[in-house]
């Protein structure tokens, strides 16, 4: 499977609160706090279970008029850092 | 506090909440009154939560201070080191079985526990953060072991101390109010404001730097610094929803921001300015 057929799912165990475009993901289990940035948040946001990680690519790109290219190696990357701390899961 | 059939019973008010402890023993008691002295109160009045305090030999010593609750269904279980025992969250009663080796470690964080979700239930929090009082307003400091909660109120001397560690905080028409507390984390500190309050007119997570100065805090990270300060109910999951809309109350009333500061009162005037009296 290409990798950007993968889609993304919050946990459900975690709370979280979208701020002036910022997110506050609370993990009650691991006692853990993070803090998103603005692209960072709209990421978590779209991580619904139903979209590819290809279609985040694509509309975090229109969205900040960001290098497809590059979007195509960030939100991965981040998304896999986020499920590395337990805050998000990859559904396949 | 006075001794009767069931056991010896003692009255505290903490942040203008009335909570009795039924204590089995005369031990108990003693470090219940020794400990909270200050605190205690007649029993004449209603109660807003009742705790029945026993030793257990089987409850393993006390080691580090660190809270271990679980939330089950409308209790909170705690089964940790010195500690077993429950608290039902809706009529805030509790039963604590305590280890008698640090026995009075024990009971405030029992009581820590308690006053958590009575602080919370009740629209307030209990906040993990030292704070100082300069007439009628209170200014709070947080940060984790080791940024200088406690040398901040050692700092200011002249200043009515709430407490180096924790803090109650009430809703006050449209703001805050920050209220003493028992539960000290440096032995040697005064502590002739631990009864006193104040209205909040800032709250500051402490730096150590070289230099002195504030640092504006983003809202979203403000708002994280206060849930991870607020202990026991920011691991819970069910009050975790109404902890982040309390925390974001908080944070839209009082000013958060980053305090840069040595180890020297030169950081005061910074605090003070526009602030009355």
């Amino acid at each position: 499977m290409r990798e950007l057929d993968r889609i993304p799912q919050r946990s459900p165990t975690v709370v979280s609160r979208l701020l002036d475009e910022e997110a506050v993901l609370v993990h009650p289990v691991q006692g853990k706090i993070r803090v998103l940035n603005p692209v960072g948040a709209r990421v978590w946001e779209l991580a619904d279970g139903q979209r590819t990680l290809g279609d985040i690519v694509r509309a975090i790109a229109l969205e900040y008029q960001v290098d497809m290219g590059r979007v195509e190696v960030d939100v991965p990357a981040f998304c896999e850092d986020l499920a590395q701390r337990g805050v998000l899961a990859f559904d396949r | 506090m006075f001794s009767t059939e069931k056991g010896f019973l003692t009255t505290l008010a903490i942040a203008g909440w009335r909570v009795r402890l039924d204590c089995s023993l005369p031990v108990v008691d003693a470090a219940v009154a020794a400990h909270f002295r200050a605190f205690v109160v007649p029993d004449d009045a209603a109660n807003d939560a009742w705790v029945t305090v026993s030793l257990d030999p089987d409850v393993p010593a006390v080691s580090l201070p660190v809270f271990r609750a679980t939330r089950q269904r409308d209790s909170c279980l705690l089964d940790m080191p010195g500690i077993r025992g429950i608290i039902d969250i809706n009529s805030l009663q509790g039963t604590a079985r305590l280890g008698r080796r640090g026995l009075r470690l024990n009971i405030e964080f029992f009581l820590k526990a308690l006053f958590a979700y009575m602080a919370f239930s009740h629209g307030g929090l209990l906040l993990h953060c030292s704070g100082v009082l300069s007439g009628r307003e209170a200014y709070l400091f947080t940060g984790e072991g080791g940024s200088g909660k406690s040398t901040v109120v050692s700092l200011l001397p002249h200043r009515l101390a709430l407490n180096d560690d924790m803090v109650v905080l009430r809703p006050d028409g449209r703001g805050w109010r920050a209220y003493g507390t028992p539960f000290w984390n440096v032995e040697t500190t005064r502590r002739c404001g631990q009864t006193a309050d104040g209205r909040v007119a800032g709250i500051y997570r402490l730096a150590q730097d070289q230099q002195v100065y504030l640092e504006p805090m983003a809202n979203a990270v403000a708002i994280s610094e206060l849930i991870a300060n607020c202990p026991v109910v920011n691991t819970d999951p069910v009050a975790l929803p109404a902890l982040m809309n309390r925390c974001r109350e908080l944070a839209e009333t009082v000013k958060l921001q980053r305090l840069h500061f040595r180890k020297s009162a030169d950081f005061w005037p910074l605090l003070h300015a526009g602030n009355t009296e």
